[in-house]
């Protein structure tokens, strides 16, 4: 790309075009088109988070961060300002919208594999973007300043607050004083406003380049290794392939337009959770976290604050980074074939201390997924020599990894729903239909 | 998604092709509907429906606090309730310059401002200095109460007016 | 062709390449994105003002009422006091009284009250949510916002957040203060008011210091049990003890009662009452001669309570007093209780055994007839102690050994804020405020056996009155800047010297007012040196059945000595002067005969005063105001000039009509009532 030494408008434009097209590979096949690779996951929660964008800015126009000039404008935006609701409801949604998209995104890559060299890099930023967009909605779940978000806020500072030594100064710099309070609220806005979508948009940006530069869309080729879309094939470069920005990016941009019209839908139907001003001296009962961090506040019931709001998403986020640099088993050799016998006692080991753990602590909804996990690895161990095509075949050749994270996927989807259906007063277990 | 037929055959559009286009056509303009109507929206929410202002319409008080002949500064208003011989009248204490807040100077008496040195009448005609036009002169009326009125927002002809106490 | 190829080409149609998928999800996005503006064109308010055109249209002053409808959201914005009040915006026709006849609301305009809308907006008196748009938000209780709209019979408790005064426009507000304050509610609960003082109880209960003097421990027992089966007007709530406690409670306050002071007095012997019809009859007149039904009530034969409630009903004393306690009481009953509103009468020995026979013979057989209980022990005495100090006894009594709780109830000075998560309704009863408070007081330990609240006897609109004052202890009445605070100052008033002394045995201010201290019973006595005459007085004082006979509570006779009698009057006279009520306001060397000659023409004729006031009882008919013959002998010629120019100054609330006279009519008609000097008694034969 060396600089012409002249040029017109029409070839600047020209220029621009080629190279906004190579966002995205230039040619794709035309098999890897439809939504089943991808669900469009990726382009989903990018087009997520351009609506969160654009909502943010529109309602940063009539939001002050003060106390408690926070609650009122959000009493305007519902009542008197001209789609004030609308909108208000529509980053609410599209934000529960972009975390729940973010895991999918992620399990979808997971399970496709597709972080395996030379993608791993861009892997671990996508666990950044993941904890980013939790973050963002942590820090904008208190803006509001209603019970719901200075109660949400009070218990994820003081999960904070359990870190060993630094624990206490970490929280009291983060929220600038011992309470949740008016510092605490500027400084989650500049944290919601500049300083965490500024992050997300540079590691987005990073984040598309790499896929740009690895060849775009993830496939597995007949050897079971790795085949980058946009390399060259050996044999008939071009055959049966398509520009990607003409075809990719306008299916995307349809999935963008459903998902936009349905978050619309959802925003004009249901108002996003408002309750009373907040109030320091009276705490709700149940005092909730938004629904990805019940699972959290589920942990934080059972185990010490340490453990459930510290060692247990840190080891999480520990083995989310190093799963690409930690993935032996790049044939997807069968786990079973060999040592079966030794593995299935370790297996065995580990889900008796897990249960021994969890039972110590009654938690008793974490069990399920271990056994559940745990019944079918047995099963699959028994099914390691079939040699048909059959679910039960299909399971034996899974490799551990995959255990792993269907673990730990299970385990977030049973205590975020235990967490967010069936915990009411005094996180006492109660049945949804009941109340 | 098996595609259908579409290969491309210069000069000769099939009737697919056609409709294809038809259709991308259909789509790029409902995307330009929308986008345009999100604008309407967007103007519509940048103005406020309500406003916390103060009402322009504000009491000045009771006539006789102020003293016959006399020029006062309210500077909570932003007014000068001038009594004249013939009468009280309002004027807007803003200097039509570039907007600083003029003062009284009993002195020479006359009103002026502190940026660029405008100074007016008590009329509110200009004796000298960049302002461009006269301090405008503002409703006034006697409330039911006895006490002065002042509606900031409306400006009457000057030496119009007069309201007797 | 199959269903299933049916759809199959439905689908090839509107989705088979992506190009269509394009147009069909682009229309999509249009369609979502057309449903906001057209929710907002219909929305609430609008429909709400576009239905106000509309009514108004249909009216005589149409063209008026358009010229004065805004448009748009209408908002009051008064910083300083937190409100933001968006109701206008629908209820269009707040300020419109020719809409008075629309019932239909929100289009009814707003009754004539004594604020200006803008002065304090409208949430501030009616609750609900100011800020919403909506009418579910404004005025129900959501999840953003729990205040719903104050139903109207509670309204007035929001004038008691700002108003400390007995205010003329809000009965229920003041009848249910009056009723925190007589039914001791106040004296477990603190209830902070507007300018930061304690609401007081005035039902002073009495001292149980030497109540085993007094009574027995079968009568606490079956009191306690109920204190309504005793007399059904008692203040006195019922704890629902059961028959273990209640005994316990009686062993306990038998046993820690002390001598009292009285006890060290002899006591007369009580002849055997003569068992006559016309000695009973003797003793009941005694009884009404002493005017002791002015605060005392008895039940009479059809079931109805005769007299005041000052003090505690007699129907069936007889079954619960000692007669030697009786006895020593009616002679000194501040030597028993030293704070007690019972005057010291001066009886003689005679009167004292007629009315104590009199009062023992009212008794019920039956009330203590089921009482037996077994012998006092101490195990019973202690249990009794610590039901004592549990249910907070000493709140209300003196007891020995038992010190007075702070704090025993819950605060309720913000009672009419408290959030609701925080309040445990009972299963199936509305979720607001008011009916918790209300349901609290209707019966207290349904909201939980272990509750020590005792249930109180009170009818429905007493109770709907205390929630009425209790809803107006909100979070903003506690907070009200002082200069909104509506109070008149009641300085603590004791008449002083030996004439106050006197006035204080006398339990004076037990009925009358002075200096805006007392009961409400009989006049108010702050100026009542200005309007009566020393002779008049000093003969009143003697002998006041005179004055009023046709009434049933009136001042008793308290046998004063001369002595007593001369320091009272002069007191009172000296004392209790009114400002400007001299020889400047009317010079009474003026009041000559020709004078009263033309007094009485104005009288007659002018002003025709007869029609409510009578003079010569056989010819006036006037019967509205007091009787005028003796009137010269009663009041001053200074107070009734400065009455005759203008009743309502000299006695407020009074509904003598102000006859506007001039100066010279105002001193000849007093020339002439001062003419009128007949002997009182006389005259109202």
């Amino acid at each position: 790309m060396n600089a012409p030494a002249s040029s017109n408008p029409i070839q600047a434009l020209a220029r621009w075009r080629d190279e906004f097209q190579e966002i995205f590979a230039a040619r794709v096949r035309e098999s890897q088109l439809g939504y089943r690779l991808t669900w469009y996951l990726g382009a989903l929660t990018l087009g997520t988070f351009t609506i969160q964008l654009i909502t943010g800015i529109l309602l940063m126009l009539y939001y002050h961060p003060s106390i408690p000039q926070a609650y009122a404008d959000m009493k305007d935006l519902q009542f008197v300002i001209s789609s004030g609701v609308l909108l208000r409801n529509l980053h609410r949604w599209s934000a529960h919208a972009m975390v729940f998209l973010v895991f999918v995104h992620m399990a979808k890559v997971f399970y496709r594999r597709a972080y395996r060299p030379p993608r791993e890099l861009n892997w671990v930023v996508g666990v950044c973007l993941l904890l980013l967009t939790l973050l963002l909605s942590y820090t904008g779940y208190l803006l509001p300043w209603d019970q719901l978000s200075y109660w949400g806020t009070t218990v994820g500072s003081n999960i904070m607050s359990s870190i060993p030594f630094i624990g206490d100064k970490l929280r009291f710099t983060l929220l600038g004083g011992n309470t949740v309070n008016a510092n605490a609220l500027l400084r989650f806005y500049v944290l919601h406003t500049m300083i965490l979508p500024l992050t997300v948009i540079l590691l987005i940006s990073i984040h598309l380049w790499r896929l740009h530069e690895d060849g775009g869309m993830y496939t597995v080729g007949p050897d079971g290794g790795p085949v980058p879309s946009g390399s060259g094939a050996p044999s008939s470069p071009q055959a049966g392939r398509t520009l990607s920005y003409r075809e990719l990016l306008f299916r995307e941009i349809i999935g963008i337009e459903v998902l936009a019209a349905g978050l619309i839908l959802i925003a004009l139907r249901w108002n996003a959770p408002l309750e009373q001003l907040a109030d320091p001296l009276h705490t709700p009962n149940p005092a909730k976290a938004p629904w990805y961090f019940t699972g959290l506040q589920e942990l934080l019931h059972y185990f010490p604050p340490f453990v459930a709001g510290i060692i247990l998403p840190g080891l999480i986020v520990l083995a989310l980074v190093v799963i690409p640099f930690f993935h032996v088993n790049v044939k997807e050799e069968n786990l079973w074939v060999r040592n079966k016998s030794s593995r299935l006692l370790t297996l065995g080991i580990v889900v008796v201390v897990l249960s021994v753990l969890l039972i110590r602590f009654h938690a008793w909804d974490p069990l399920l997924p271990v056994w559940i996990v745990g019944g079918f690895m047995v099963l699959a161990a028994q099914s390691s020599n079939r040699q048909d095509k059959g679910f039960r075949a299909w399971l034996a050749s899974k490799p551990l990894p995959f255990w792993i994270m269907t673990w730990f996927l299970m385990e977030a989807v049973t205590l975020t729903s235990v967490g967010t259906f069936f915990r009411g007063p005094g996180w006492s277990w109660v049945w949804p239909w009941r109340t | 998604m098996p595609e259908e037929d579409k290969k491309e055959s210069p000069g000769s559009k099939s009737p697919e092709l056609n409709r294809r286009e038809f259709f991308i056509k259909l789509g790029a303009t409902s995307l330009a509907v929308a986008g345009a109507g999100v604008c309407v929206f967007g103007v519509r929410y940048l103005s406020p429906n309500v406003l916390y202002e103060p009402s322009p319409v504000v009491s000045a008080g009771k006539p006789e606090h102020y003293a016959a002949n006399s020029v006062t500064l309210d500077p909570r208003l932003g007014v000068f309730i001038v009594r004249s011989a013939e009468g009280f009248y309002a004027l807007n204490a803003v200097c039509t310059h570039l907007g600083c807040l003029t003062v009284w100077k009993p002195d020479p008496g006359v009103i002026a401002c502190p940026c660029h040195g405008s100074t007016f009448q008590r009329d509110g005609s200009v004796i000298a200095g960049p302002a461009p036009r006269p301090l405008p002169w503002l409703k006034m009326w006697m409330a039911d109460d006895g006490s002065l009125m002042v509606d900031r927002a409306t400006i009457v002809p000057p030496q119009n007016e007069y309201v007797r106490a | 062709m199959s269903l299933r190829d049916q759809f199959g080409r439905l689908r090839r149609i509107f989705l088979g390449d992506p190009a269509r998928r394009f147009a069909w999800a682009s229309l999509l996005l249009v369609g979502v994105l057309l449903i906001a503006p057209t929710q907002d064109f219909f929305n609430q308010w609008r429909h709400y003002q576009r239905e106000y055109r509309k009514l108004i249209r249909t009216r005589p002053d149409a063209a008026t009422l358009e010229r004065r409808t805004v448009s748009g959201i209408q908002q009051i914005w008064i910083p300083e006091r937190g409100v933001v009040d968006r109701c206008a915006t629908c209820h269009l026709a707040l300020n419109e009284p020719s809409l008075a006849d629309v019932r239909k609301q929100p289009f009814r305009p707003h009754p004539p009250m004594p604020h200006s809308l803008t002065e304090f907006g409208c949430v501030m008196c009616h609750h609900g949510q100011g800020a919403a748009t909506t009418v579910e938000e404004a005025h129900y209780s959501t999840k953003a916002w729990e205040q719903p709209i104050l139903p109207a019979r509670y309204l007035e408790g929001s004038c008691g957040q700002c108003h400390m005064d007995v205010l003329e426009g809000t009965p229920q507000l003041n009848l249910g203060r009056q009723l925190l304050a007589r039914y001791g509610c106040v004296h477990c609960h603190s209830v902070t008011q507007p300018d930061g003082t304690r609401m007081t109880p005035v039902d002073e209960p009495p001292s149980l210091l030497h109540v085993a003097e007094k009574t027995t421990r079968e009568w606490i027992f079956a009191w306690i049990k109920n204190p309504q089966a005793y007399s059904a007007t008692s203040t006195m709530p019922n704890f629902r003890f059961n028959d273990q406690q209640a005994a316990d409670i009686a062993s306990f306050l038998i046993a820690q009662s002390t001598p009292s002071e009285n006890a060290q007095h002899g006591v007369a012997k009580i002849p055997a009452p003569a068992e006559s019809a016309d000695a009973a009859q003797a003793r009941a007149s005694l009884y009404g001669t002493l005017f002791c039904a002015s605060c005392h009530a008895i039940q009479n034969q059809a079931g109805n309570l005769v007299g005041g409630d000052l003090a505690p009903e007699l129907t069936k004393v007889g079954s619960k007093v000692n007669s030697e306690w009786l006895i020593r009481w009616l002679n000194q009953p501040q030597g028993y209780d030293p704070k007690t509103r019972m005057p010291r009468y001066r009886f003689d020995d005679k009167q004292i055994a007629l009315l104590s026979t009199f009062l023992l013979s009212k008794k019920d057989p039956d009330f203590l007839a089921n009482v037996h209980l077994p012998p006092s022990d101490a195990e019973s005495i202690a249990r009794g102690k610590t039901l004592v100090a549990e249910y907070g006894c000493a709140a209300c009594h003196q007891i020995n050994g038992v010190n007075p709780p702070e704090n025993f109830a819950p605060d309720l000075s913000r009672i009419g804020s408290k959030p609701l998560f925080q309040v445990g309704f009972l299963r199936g009863m509305p979720e607001t405020l008011p009916d918790y408070i209300s349901g609290k007081i209707h019966d207290p330990r349904a909201f939980g056996p272990a509750l020590k609240m005792p249930q109180f006897t009170l009818a429905e609109p007493q109770i709907e009155a205390i929630t009425t004052a209790l809803l107006a202890q909100t979070d903003r009445a506690v907070t009200m800047p002082p200069e909104l605070v509506r109070v008149t100052p009641h300085p603590k008033y004791h008449p002083g010297g030996e004439g106050g002394l006197l006035l204080e045995e006398l339990r004076c201010m037990s009925c009358h007012t002075i200096n805006g201290n007392g009961g409400d019973m009989a006049p108010d006595l702050t100026w009542e040196g200005s309007a009566v005459q020393r002779d008049w007085l000093y003969a009143f004082m003697k002998n006041p059945n005179t004055l009023r006979p046709a009434l049933i509570r009136r001042m008793p006779k308290f046998n004063l000595t001369e002595a007593e009698n001369k320091t009272v009057s002069d007191y009172i006279l000296n004392g209790y002067q009114a400002p400007g009520f001299n020889s400047r306001a009317l010079d009474v060397r003026t009041l000559n005969a020709e004078a009263a000659v033309r007094g009485k023409a104005l009288y007659y004729t002018k002003y025709a005063c007869q029609s409510c006031h009578i003079i010569d009882f056989k010819k006036d008919k006037g019967y509205i105001g007091p009787p005028l013959a003796a009137v010269g002998n009663r009041r001053p010629a200074v107070w009734i000039y400065k009455w005759l120019k203008n009743p309502q100054a000299v006695v407020p609330g009074t509904t003598m009509p102000n006859p506007n006279l001039s100066d010279d009519e105002a001193r000849d008609l007093t020339a002439f009532l001062m003419t009128l000097k007949a002997r009182e008694n006389e005259a109202a034969k």
